[in-house]
Formats: structure tokens, C-alpha cells, sequence
């Protein structure tokens, strides 16, 4: 079953995600801030991580700089999930490293679309 | 006396272990009841995420009991911020099953200021036409907070039928607006809502001709750029011109160089030569250059500064005349070398 790591310091859309994506048959792993978001990722390994860039402890962003300096997770897709939606903010996302990025309020369908095509893309 | 002594002190001690005792029974009850309270809420969400991800029917979660409370309206509410596309129409059909909506409306015109402000909030985040015509009245409440509030709210609907009521507002000096407020408004409802505006200056007061500029130039089509002359050569607000000559800056049409450089002559007021010198830099015109390096020898010296901050805007040709004043004894040197080094200060270190 393919693993995916979600974090969000937001009880309501933590559990929203976690249901889509168990409901299409992922295997989720939610965590609310950052610290246990690298702390996860370096555990288990997903084969995805949906991330809210503002967390408590560390960012979404700084998340993802964390794991592409991992050589066991640099190739990992990230999907950055956020409130932020300026287009400085969407550059930023991507500089560091980010697959994708959405901005909250978000679709869960089209979450799920986007997770399945960044899935596809590391076949 | 001393038994007296003795029977107060007794009761002393008695009424602290009593107020010790009331204390931590309170503590216990209301631990208990925040558990209970979580422990409801996340049942709640589970089921509202069951709701949203088409898990659940709302035949089914209607038959539920545990939805009959105040609880599950307001993890409903909260929820509604944050998704969009299908799940925000389950969810808005979902509220509007149970007369949220309705309820929302009703509390517009309640009392409570917060109360008020809920209801709006909550009536931009259902973003249906009914919302409209509530949020509109409360442009005339009689708190700004909550009339701001409206306007952001009116902003987030997207409706441009909503554009006479927030023109109207912006120039109603007994409950006044912010104006970037309305301005931020207007430009989330976009294009759709351009005529409305346009209409404005019809119709409209001082503030409603200064954001209609303001928006027509931040739309920044050429096709506005004869309204926005008309507006800088024959209004009678400053203000309104002021923001007409920024908005041409903005276009950027060759077509209004002309008037906006009538607009640099000595007898003109202050602000509107310096924001013209910031419109030309805009527009950038080669040919205006001159014209801008002859204002640093200005007899006024905001003129001369906002002159030369334009040149150094403007290129290579504006660079060079710039180098040219910084290095004579005119007046305006002082005001080119000043803005050379902030144009220094700008560029990338070469490295």
C-alpha cells in the first residue's frame, strides 16, 4: 500500500485529507507540525508528503529543504498545502523544492487528482 | 473571649477547606466537561469528513440524532473557510437544509456586534447570490468594523451587482469606509463588475471617482485611458486626479503623456507634479526624459527630488542625464546624486 505523510497544524483539513486519500486506499500518516513531520518522513518513508506551510516547530518549507538534503528522501514528491497564495509565496514553495503546491480553501478531489499525477510522474 | 478566639479561627479554616474543596470540584467538572466536549467534537468532524468526502448521504446524516446540535453548525461553519469545489456545495446544501443560512441572515440585523460580524463572515464564505442583499445592508451599520467587514465579505461573493452598493459606499461620509477596503472588494469581483464601476463616475462623489481611477488603472487597459484624461484635465478633486495620472502611469498609453506633462507646470499643485513625475517614469517614454531632467532645477524641492527618482527610472537615457546634473554646480545636482546612489544601493552587487 503506498504511504503518504500528511501534515497540518489544522485539526479539521488534517482529517479531511487523511480521509480522501484512506478512502481511495493510501495508507496516511497524519501528523500536526513539522518537527514529527521529518520525523515520520525519515521512519517510514512515504511515497508522498502533503505539507501546510505554517506549522509549529518547522515550516512546510523548511520541511522540504530537510528532505532534499536527505539522500533517502530527496527524491520524495511534496505537495505544499497552504493558506499563502501570493505568487512570491507559490516561488518559494517551488525553490525549495516543492512538486507541487495548492492553496487552501482547497478541493479534496482535486488533492487527490494532484496526488495520483505526482504519484505517476515517480513511476 | 479566648473560646470566641478559638470558634473564629475554626471557622476561618472551615471556609477555606470549603472554598479549596468548591474549587477543585469546579476544575474537575469542567475537565470533564472540555473532554466530553472534545470528544464530541471529533466524532462531529468525523462525521462532517465522511459528509464532504461522499461517504454519507445527507439523507444519512440527517437521520443522525447527534447532528441536533450547536456544535455540529458551528464545525460546519469553520469547515466552509476551508474547501471549495464539491465539498464547499455538499456542505452549503448541507447548511442550508438545516436553515443556516436563514439563521445567518437573521443575525445581521442583531444587536451584537460580533454577533453581526459572524453572520457576515459566515455569508461571504457560503458565497451564494442570497448572501448579497444582507451583506449590502450592513454597508450601512452603524459600527465601521462591521461595515468593513461587509465590504470584504461583499468582495469575497464576487458579484458585480454588488458594485453600486460599495461605489455608494465609499462616498458616504456619515458611516465612511475604508477606502482600500472597497478597493480590494472591487478588484475581486474583476472585470465582470467594470461597467458598474465605470458607471460611478456618473453618478458619484469625490471618493467614488478616485476609486474608480484607481481600479481602472490597476485593470490597466488601454481602452480607459480617454476616461482617465478626461478625468485628470476636468475633475475638480485633487485627489481624483492624483490617482488618475498614477492609474495612466500604470496603462502605460503613449496617448496620455501629453496631458499628464501639462500636468508638471509650476502653477500645478505639488503632489499632482510629483506623482506625474512617477506616472512618465512609468510610462517611460524616451522623448519625456528632458522634460523630467528639467524639473531637478525646480524651484520646488519635492519636485526636484521626485524629478530626478523618475529619471533614475527611466533607463539608460534617464542614467545618463542623471551622471550629467550629478556632475555640475546646478541646483538639481544634489537630488541626481541622491538618486543614483539609491539606484547603486538597488543593483545587485557584481560579484
Amino acid at each position: 500500500m503506498t504511504t503518504i505523510l500528511v501534515a497540518d497544524d489544522d485539526p479539521d483539513i488534517l482529517e479531511l485529507v487523511d480521509y480522501k486519500l484512506s478512502q481511495s486506499g493510501y495508507a496516511v500518516i497524519a501528523v500536526s507540525d513539522g518537527r514529527q513531520a521529518i520525523e515520520h518522513a525519515r521512519k517510514h518513508h512515504p511515497a508522498l508528503m502533503i505539507l501546510d506551510v505554517t506549522m509549529p516547530f518547522h515550516s512546510g518549507i523548511e520541511v522540504t529543504l530537510e528532505m532534499r538534503t536527505d539522500p533517502d528522501l530527496k527524491n520524495t514528491p511534496i505537495i505544499l498545502l497552504t493558506a499563502k497564495s501570493m505568487e512570491q509565496d507559490t516561488e518559494r514553495g517551488f525553490a525549495a523544492g516543492a512538486t507541487d503546491y495548492m492553496t487552501k480553501p482547497f478541493s479534496p478531489r482535486e488533492l487527490l487528482s494532484r496526488v495520483q499525477a505526482a504519484l505517476g510522474r515517480t513511476v | 473571649m479566648r473560646l470566641a478566639l478559638v470558634v473564629s479561627v475554626l471557622l476561618l479554616l472551615i471556609s477555606i477547606f470549603a472554598m479549596l474543596v468548591t474549587t477543585v470540584i469546579i476544575r474537575l467538572v469542567r475537565t470533564k466537561t472540555e473532554a466530553r466536549s472534545a470528544v464530541q467534537e471529533a466524532k462531529l468532524r468525523g462525521l462532517l469528513v465522511r459528509f464532504l468526502s461522499e461517504d454519507l448521504s445527507l439523507f444519512e446524516l440527517q437521520e443522525l440524532k447527534r447532528i441536533d446540535s450547536s456544535q455540529f453548525d458551528e464545525i460546519s461553519e469553520a469547515m466552509l473557510s476551508k474547501v471549495k469545489g464539491r465539498a464547499k456545495d455538499i456542505l452549503v446544501s448541507f447548511l442550508y437544509s438545516r436553515g443556516a443560512i436563514d439563521k445567518a441572515i437573521e443575525r445581521t440585523r442583531k444587536l451584537g456586534c460580533l454577533g453581526r460580524c459572524k453572520a457576515a463572515a459566515f455569508l461571504g464564505n457560503v458565497g451564494i447570490p442570497e448572501a448579497r442583499e444582507p451583506l449590502e445592508s450592513m454597508l450601512r451599520d452603524r459600527r465601521q468594523d462591521v461595515r468593513t467587514l461587509a465590504i470584504r465579505c461583499l468582495g469575497q461573493l464576487g458579484s458585480p451587482e454588488s458594485v453600486p452598493a460599495l461605489l455608494s459606499a465609499v462616498d458616504d461620509h456619515r458611516r465612511p469606509v475604508p477606502f482600500g477596503a472597497v478597493l480590494v472588494a472591487l478588484m475581486r469581483i474583476g472585470s465582470q463588475g467594470k461597467g458598474s464601476v465605470k458607471a460611478g463616475l456618473e453618478f458619484g462623489g469625490t471618493r467614488c471617482r478616485a476609486v474608480t481611477a484607481e481600479i481602472l488603472g490597476m485593470e490597466g487597459s488601454t481602452e480607459d485611458t480617454t476616461v482617465l484624461i478626461s478625468l485628470l484635465e476636468n475633475d475638480p478633486s485633487l485627489e481624483v486626479k492624483l490617482r488618475s495620472a498614477r492609474a495612466l502611469g500604470r496603462i502605460g498609453s503613449p496617448k496620455a503623456i501629453r496631458p499628464l506633462s501639462e500636468c508638471l507646470e509650476s502653477h500645478k499643485p505639488t503632489a499632482l507634479r510629483i506623482v506625474t513625475c512617477g506616472a512618465l517614469a512609468a510610462i517611460g517614454d524616451r522623448d519625456t526624459v528632458q522634460e523630467i531632467i528639467t524639473l531637478l532645477n525646480d524651484e520646488d524641492y519635492q519636485v526636484a527630488r521626485a524629478a530626478a527618482k523618475a529619471a533614475s527610472q527611466m533607463g539608460p537615457a534617464g542614467i545618463e542625464q542623471l551622471n550629467l546634473i550629478a556632475a555640475s554646480n546646478s541646483r538639481g545636482a544634489a537630488f541626481a546624486k541622491e538618486a543614483l546612489a539609491r539606484l547603486a544601493a538597488k543593483a545587485p552587487s557584481a560579484s
